[in-house]
């Protein structure tokens, strides 16, 4: 019976384990003197698993975002505290996230990614009247998720009707999709066909991977056999940049076109030369730089070592909007936010004029860029 | 607030208690690995979901539902392998779990595809509404308990026995003529029944349902329970489950640098994991071994 | 068309095989799963872009070095933990467990001190490859498929010529008649885990080459090599090697006349079928692996 005794020992230490901590820390951390004094902002991301990059670059946008504000004495006196917690990409692990952050350190709103988590936690948001201001998220489901719920991205929708324009214009008639295959790209890829159809155009052929391939050959070869003129990737950063590679050791002549995360660092590094001459939608106009845009460069490369990618951006300007509509706002008071957030039209961030819709949406400029020279700039 | 949070861990220790213990089942009790044994998870959540959701049917029909249809994709798997064996069977049993969710993915007329389902009503069975948590809670209890009970009259039954008989000598259990396939087949279909049960409760739980929420690696927590726990005992299972799920809770409330927090819970969970093995190599209760 | 696609079969197949060889060899002998087999690929190539596209040491160097620091770390799982466990008597799947733990720490690790960030390690200039038959395929491609091949052919040649090789044979046939005869089973153990890790270490190199680093590479490595591996008869590394080519030609061939949204699902109904056929594995009885 030593066995059984020390089973139950184990287990009723860890319980208590578990209660103690939960309690003490809850106790000091969310007394409601100390409540006052900061603004908490939860973080739900994707922190580790297949997506831990996304998770990462945003951490660091959202970081950059939070000590320039603090240096600046916060928001009405009061400095911004973000308490992180890791999804791990997953649709149980938003919820975990969402519930620790809600019920332990009674955070009112929240910055969150990947759409499973996201979608996790917004009924309960909505329901609890608090904030959910998503970052980066692709789907559709989204915009109908709640009133309190938000997102800043930039929009599928919109995204594919200024690219397959684009494309029209230049003459790409029949387009060949490669696809990845998760709800963001499925989002897309339902604007695809809809935005080429609606011009006259026609999908050749759609082709998809799932999350975390690095074998992209025999999609490719399919597409380069097919009548496509064109082939859109919709991917993240350093699929495409493989995608890329893969089609110039093929040989693939084609045009292929990417979305706004084809610009950032990791795709040069994926592809090395075969960068060169993709086109791609994007939000960041290298030449009609802003001051705002220049600064935020400038400190992301001295903070990190490396060149701002763009889930880092769009993380920076969820802080930068949230601050700009905390400033009229007590930071308890989430139907005042509310009201704030859904006026911004207009607002000058560092991924362009940002303005929300009624969905809670943003909307803002879009671009055609290419890469020259393992450079990223203007078409 | 706490208990807030406290309800929502026990409604997940709940639902994975089911899934373990019908998981045990199969690989403690019968001696099969079925790896595919999150697409009865996935099929009991999406069958629940589309019915309550679009079709209108109460839960109760719902969740019933979620566990038949589940119990008829466990048939499915169970028929073609019968005959496969040791690592083999794992492998197909893999391979099925694959092919379960490349449907799930991509018959998005009916499951929306990677968009997943949203809006899963919480349940409300005879006019009483669970959608509060601590409500809800009571719902998985009650069904956990059922579960226990139905599971621990199977496995102390002839049939459990002879479950067991075929685990670990077929040929023998075979030649006393006992028909083994039958005798696995049939355990598959009831564990995938009650998996199918828990996959409709995550569903009404959790509300957004996904291809994503049903692959390997959310069955890996699940068999390092089993494993855990102990082959073969359904004690060890309920504890393995308790602890493992508990596990990463006391590391979200650690301080790290934001920049290392994802992987630094990962490395201490793992180091705990190791100690834990390293202490009760046998598993919580374990008596036996499987290759 | 036929020809590129059987090419492309071939790099991913021989990729498969480059992991499924090293993992294969530790089952065979050991007769537990090592699935950190993954980790110490992925971590391997990590230490090769640390010294290489980090630090600056010449490649070939770098790469040497990579191949001894895999064969330490494999050993180093093996006697730190696994030989722990064995200790205390615990049952395989105890083990398979344990290697979980290690591979989810291990790429805790990796993330911890790289990021998350894909790496590439600039050694190859990316361009096009080289026409063959109306094919197109690249030097590395080459190297990594011959190279695939030569690691069979030197590990043949090592089990039926060496000394060690034979003692490894001996321990994987029946442990118990090994030791009765002088072989001590754990130091083969160790040479086996020093051996296959060293392959691992070599795969590092190539897939670190041709498919960039991320930290989650070893996790997927290891779930194609796994799955190769018991296509072939999980005791037998060249029906490991055989399986994983399988693998690579039915993901190739099947998405090529099917949508690929079901690769996967078609790779296995393709290998099931297959299974149907010869339940006992591409290459036979598996050898001294099934008792209970």
């Amino acid at each position: 019976m030593k066995k059984q005794t020390g089973i139950i020992i184990l287990s009723i230490i860890l319980v208590a384990l578990v209660v103690a901590l939960v309690i003490g820390l809850t106790g000091s951390e969310t007394g409601r003197t100390v409540k006052e004094k900061q603004i908490k902002i939860g973080a739900s991301l994707p922190l580790s698993g297949k997506i831990a990059y996304m998770g990462q670059h945003m951490q660091e946008g959202i970081d950059l975002a939070v000590s320039e504000i603090n240096a600046k004495g916060g928001i009405n006196g009061k400095p911004i505290k973000i308490v992180y917690d890791d999804t791990q990409g997953t649709t149980k692990g938003g919820l975990d996230s969402y519930n620790k952050l809600s019920q332990i350190d009674n955070i009112k709103i929240f910055l969150s990614a990947t759409t499973n988590a996201v979608m996790a936690a917004a009924p309960l948001a909505e329901e609890n009247k608090q904030i959910l201001f998503a970052i980066a998220t692709a789907s559709t489901t989204i915009s109908k998720a709640g009133d309190f719920i938000f997102r800043n991205t930039l929009l599928a929708q919109q995204e594919i009707k200024f690219l397959a324009n684009s494309l029209n214009n230049m003459g790409y008639k029949k387009i060949g999709l490669l696809i990845i295959g998760n709800s963001g790209g499925e989002s897309y890829r339902q604007a695809l066909k809809k935005e080429f159809e609606t011009l006259g155009g026609e999908i050749a052929l759609t082709e998809k991977f799932e999350e975390q391939s690095n074998d992209f050959r025999t999609q490719l070869l399919k597409l380069d056999k097919s009548d496509a003129t064109a082939i859109i990737c919709v991917a993240h950063t350093q699929e495409t940049g493989l995608i890329l590679r893969q089609a110039k050791e093929l040989g693939i002549n084609k045009q292929i076109v990417g979305m706004f995360a084809t610009e950032g660092p990791s795709l040069i590094e994926a592809a090395g030369e075969a960068a060169d001459g993709v086109l791609y939608t994007h939000f960041f106009d290298p030449d009609k730089q802003t001051q705002l845009n220049k600064q935020y460069n400038q400190k992301y490369l001295l903070a990190y070592g490396r060149e701002s990618e763009p889930y880092a951006a769009l993380a920076y300007d969820n802080v930068i909007i949230l601050a700009h509509a905390l400033k009229n706002c007590d930071p308890d008071d989430t139907i005042c936010i509310k009201t704030e957030l859904y006026k911004i039209q207009n607002m000058e961030t560092v991924t362009g004029k940002t303005s929300f819709d009624s969905n809670g949406d943003t909307t803002k400029e879009i671009i055609l860029k290419t890469v020259r020279n393992g450079k990223f700039v203007l078409y | 607030m706490i208990e807030a949070y406290l309800i929502h861990l026990l409604i997940l220790i709940g639902i994975y208690l089911i899934l373990a213990l019908s998981l045990q089942l199969v690989v403690g009790y019968t001696g099969l690995l079925n790896l595919g044994h999150i697409a009865f998870y996935g099929v009991g959540a999406y069958a629940s979901s589309l019915l309550v959701l679009n079709l209108g049917f109460p839960f109760w029909i719902g969740i019933l539902a979620g566990g038949i249809f589940a119990t008829a994709t466990g048939f499915l798997l169970a028929l073609p392998t019968q005959k496969i064996k040791g690592d083999y069977f794992a492998l197909a049993t893999l391979g099925f779990s694959f092919v379960i969710y490349a449907v799930l993915l991509n018959w998005t007329s009916l499951t929306r595809g990677p968009l997943g389902i949203p809006g899963i009503p919480r349940p409300s069975l005879f006019g009483i509404s669970f959608s509060s948590n601590i409500s809800f809670l009571i719902l998985v209890i009650i069904i956990v308990i059922i579960t226990y009970i139905l599971i621990k009259r199977i496995v102390y039954s002839k049939f459990g026995r002879v479950l067991q008989a075929v685990r670990d000598d077929e040929l023998a259990a075979r030649t006393l003529g006992k028909n083994a396939f039958k005798m696995k087949t049939y355990a598959i279909a009831i564990s995938a029944f009650f998996a199918g049960i828990a996959g409709s409760l995550y569903a009404h739980y959790i509300t957004f349902i996904d291809p994503s929420s049903f692959t390997l690696m959310q069955l890996i927590p699940v068999i390092c329970i089993v494993i855990i726990g102990g082959l073969a005992s359904l004690r060890g299972t309920i504890l393995a489950t308790i602890i493992l799920i508990l596990l990463p809770e006391p590391l979200r409330f650690i301080g790290f640098p934001s920049s290392i927090v994802g992987p630094a819970r990962q490395i201490i969970y793992a180091l705990v994991l190791l100690v834990i093995l390293i202490f009760k190599p046998k598993g919580f209760y374990g008596k036996l071994k499987l290759t | 068309m036929f020809l590129q696609l059987l090419i492309n079969g071939l790099i991913a197949g021989a990729i498969y095989a480059l992991v499924a060889t090293g993992f294969s060899l530790i089952y065979s002998t050991c007769k537990f799963i090592h699935f950190a087999h993954g980790a110490v690929i992925a971590f391997s190539s990590y230490f090769l872009y640390w010294l290489f596209s980090l630090i600056g040491i010449n490649f070939w160097l770098s790469a040497i070095m990579a191949i001894v620091f895999a064969a330490l770390l494999g050993l180093g799982t093996n006697v730190l933990i696994y030989q722990q466990l064995q200790k205390k008597k615990a049952s395989n799947v105890i083990i398979l467990i344990s290697s979980f733990a290690l591979l989810i720490l291990l790429e805790a690790l990796i993330l911890i001190f790289f990021g998350a960030d894909v790496k590439t390690l600039g050694f190859l200039k990316v361009a096009k490859g080289l026409p063959f038959l109306g094919a197109v395929i690249t030097p590395l491609q080459i190297v990594i498929i011959l190279g695939s091949l030569a690691l069979l052919g030197l590990f043949l040649f090592f089990m039926r010529k060496t000394k060690l090789g034979k003692a490894m044979r001996a321990v994987s046939d029946n442990k118990n008649v090994a030791e009765v005869v002088g072989i001590s089973a754990k130091k083969i153990y160790n040479w086996t885990f020093i051996i296959g890790s060293a392959i691992a270490g070599v795969a590092a190199i190539l897939i670190g080459l041709e498919q960039n680093l991320e930290p989650m590479m070893g996790t997927n490595l290891m779930i194609k090599g796994f799955t190769g591996a018991v296509i072939g008869g999980i005791g037998s590394v060249p029906g490991a090697v055989l399986g994983s080519f399988l693998l690579g030609f039915a993901e190739n061939f099947g998405i090529w006349f099917l949508p690929s949204g079901y690769k996967d699902a078609i790779a296995f109904v393709i290998l099931f079928l297959f299974l149907l056929l010869r339940p006992n594995g591409i290459l036979g009885i598996k050898k001294g692996g099934d008792k209970k």
